[in-house]
């Protein structure tokens, strides 16, 4: 079973009814730093993603944040997933492959105002072309879509 | 009909034993195949009641962990309550004190308000670069109850 189906198996046993939080302003923002260097990318802000340039074997440092900036009632039993994996961040819905190099997933109800963050560091393991990729799971049951922020990760 | 209770009974005998407020299963892989598992163990004590299983493996391998955390209460919550994970060098195998957190091999974090029965899970793999003696470890941190959880697991790299 895949970490992403194992940890939403228990929260879609207690999924309630949809409560309707108003506004759309469930907000992920997603930073990339490494050597001094920092990209942002903000959900729905940008059509393409940004890119970050990294060096092999340089560590980077990835922080998320959402925050849930309605004043309705809470989004419940949301899933933040997080994965950074080889491709392209501009493909359509992409998926975490068997070799991610990270991936999480984190159930949690956001209340109006609450945040949640997260971050984690590691080294780029060899040149290629990576993407990280912070996306929300069941959010669109009350806001009627998902929302999301990548950045393409280059390593030359 | 008997036998069915019984396995169910074995089931639910070590969660009424050691009452944990969080399920912990953290699984490390070597890439030829060899795995170990920890589970919840609590802190203090310094270093926790249980052993810690080795995993070995060379230098330049890739070491895949995931862990998957449950919160067993169903009624209490905790804002703003995280959880910590590092792949850090140790001293030895199965020293009890956690090392200074510096040049950490990996590490990660996560701050959320902790509602009844959440589940958190992370996988990663890591490269590790150098032969040594390392302690890959999961905590919950600030979950507002007399002491926090983990699971750990030595790695021996050769």
């Amino acid at each position: 079973m895949s970490l992403l189906r194992c940890v939403r198996a228990a929260a879609l046993v207690s999924v309630g009814p949809c409560l309707g939080a108003g506004d759309n302003d469930l907000t992920i923002n997603l930073k990339v730093q490494s050597g001094g260097r920092e990209q942002t990318a903000i959900s729905g802000q940008s059509a393409a993603p940004p890119t970050f340039a990294a060096k092999a074997k340089e560590v980077v440092w990835v922080q998320w944040s959402v925050a849930n900036g309605t004043t309705g009632a809470p989004l419940s039993d949301i899933t933040l997933h997080v994965f950074i994996d080889r491709g392209d961040a501009r493909a359509a819905a992409p998926k975490p492959g068997p070799k991610t190099l990270y991936e999480s997933a984190l159930i949690q109800d956001f209340e109006a105002g609450v945040k949640s963050s997260g971050e984690f560091r590691m080294p780029m393991p060899e040149p290629g072309s990576y993407f990280v990729r912070v996306e929300t799971i069941g959010a669109a049951r009350k806001l009627g879509k998902e929302v999301a922020a990548a950045m393409q990760v280059s390593v030359p | 009909m008997r036998r069915a209770a019984l396995s169910l009974l074995l089931a639910l005998l070590p969660c009424a034993a050691r009452a944990e407020h969080f399920d912990i299963k953290l699984t490390a892989t070597a890439p030829d195949g060899s795995s170990k598992e920890a589970f919840a163990d609590e802190t203090p004590p310094i270093g926790g009641l249980n052993p810690r299983p080795v995993l070995r493996a060379k230098a330049g391998d890739t070491i895949a962990f995931q862990f998957i955390m449950t919160n067993v209460y169903e009624h209490e919550s905790a804002r703003n309550a995280g959880i910590r994970f590092y792949i850090v060098r140790e001293r030895q195998l199965g020293q009890k004190a956690v090392p200074p957190l510096e040049n950490l091999t990996a590490e990660g974090s996560f701050t959320f308000n902790l509602k009844p029965k959440a589940k958190i899970g992370t996988k990663e793999r890591v490269v590790m670069p150098q032969p040594g003696v390392y302690l890959l470890r999961v905590e919950s941190q600030r979950t507002q109850r007399e002491h926090e959880h983990f699971a750990a697991i030595d790695l021996e790299i050769q």
